[in-house]
């Protein structure tokens, strides 16, 4: 058994935890794109203040110690401390070995293989050392090199909720997508 | 306009106080096969005192954020069990959950007939676009309902369940406001 690999660092990035001075910061900066937000889900885009932001990492922070059914980090580069992004294990159900997995890279560090790094620490961990069987991800069938990407992991496509989100004036479906662990190594590393 | 929403032939939706329905819940989640069809994480037995609180507070909030409905059958004024919407989006989206809590209720329809006038609501009285639900695959009684009442199947997610040693599904399925009024708007003069 391995247990010298860290979980936390992979090739090019690192998972850690919330700088809550300087962080919601930069979250506050990426509130404001649009771009960014609207991919992630049906939840409407939203410009917050850091203030707010900081409050509601404290109140997230809260709830993972008293809930126990995620864990949430800041994805930061090898090199420095800037924040590159975040993700989490969420929605974990313990008795069904399941959860979700969310992952944002902010709009100014896309395109750098940032993404597809601390994926494959987030699906190690949820394997390794969360011991799940199963991982969802939700994303609007508009996000396709989201839907791409998931499937780069071996995600698939289970589920086509119709006409759920309206943006834009028109309708869009969510889409569900699961891995299994027994799915884990198909196409990566 | 025909404006007798509520009720059917069989059941009616009825409003309880948050007393009746902490007694009913309580009882109802005593039988672990009721816990198992509805919910995917496992059961507390809660006292009527814990859920009266819970309970409460939620039948306070002014809008609601769940629409919760008792479901009374129309012989003897029973109830019997429960239907809700909840986790309304601004897209108009929102799941239901539906339990007959009496056992011997069960199978002779009042669940169908209630589902239907629930979506009769979420449609024609709160216009929402489209209503959702879960429901798992060991649960064949609940699927056939669920398809009488107009919903049709969008997908199943794998093994979100491990119970008695072995995995099962969940399936998701949806009905949409369009698709409803081609099925039962004659029926309700819309």
């Amino acid at each position: 058994m391995d247990i010298t690999t860290s979980l936390y660092t992979g090739k090019l990035v690192r998972l850690t935890r919330i700088e809550l001075e300087k962080d919601p910061e930069t979250l506050a900066e990426w509130s404001q794109e649009a771009s960014l937000m609207r991919m992630l889900d049906e939840t409407p885009a939203r410009p917050l203040a850091a203030e707010q932001i900081k409050k509601r990492l404290e109140k997230m922070e809260k709830e993972i110690d008293e809930k126990h059914e995620m864990f949430y980090f800041h994805i930061r580069p090898l090199e420095d401390e800037r924040l590159i992004g975040w993700g989490k294990i969420c929605w974990i159900l313990w008795p069904s070995q399941i959860a979700n997995v969310e992952l944002a890279i902010g709009p100014s560090e896309q395109n750098k293989g940032y993404g597809a790094d601390a994926f494959q620490l987030f699906l190690r961990l949820a394997f390794d050392e969360l011991n799940l069987n199963r991982l969802a991800v939700r994303l609007p069938e508009y996000n396709i090199r989201a839907i791409e990407f998931v499937k780069m992991f071996g995600f698939s496509e289970e589920v086509r909720r119709r006409e759920v989100i309206l943006r834009d004036g028109r309708r869009w479906d969510s889409l569900v997508f699961g891995l299994l662990r027994s799915e884990r190594s198909v196409n990566y590393g | 306009m025909d404006n007798d929403i509520f009720r059917g032939k069989l059941v009616r939706l009825s409003a309880e106080s948050s007393e009746v329905y902490a007694e009913h819940f309580s009882r109802w989640w005593h039988d672990s096969e009721y816990g198992r069809l509805l919910d995917l994480a496992p059961g507390h037995l809660f006292s009527p005192k814990r859920t009266k609180e819970w309970l409460e507070k939620e039948l306070e909030k002014d809008p609601p954020e769940m629409w919760l409905f008792g479901i009374r059958a129309l012989e003897g004024d029973r109830l019997i069990g429960f239907v809700d919407l909840s986790d309304a989006t601004p897209h108009g989206d929102s799941f239901v959950g539906i339990g007959i809590g009496e056992r011997e209720c069960r199978g002779k329809g009042y669940g169908t007939e209630a589902m239907k006038l629930v979506l009769r609501f979420a449609f024609a009285e709160l216009g929402l676009h489209r209503v959702s639900l879960n429901v798992f695959d060991y649960n064949p009684r609940g699927i056939r309902s669920y398809e009488k009442a107009g919903f049709r199947h969008e997908g199943r997610a794998r093994e979100m369940i491990l119970r008695e040693g072995q995995r099962a599904d969940v399936l998701y399925m949806g009905v949409l406001r369009e698709d409803w009024l081609k099925q039962f708007g004659a029926e309700y003069g819309l």
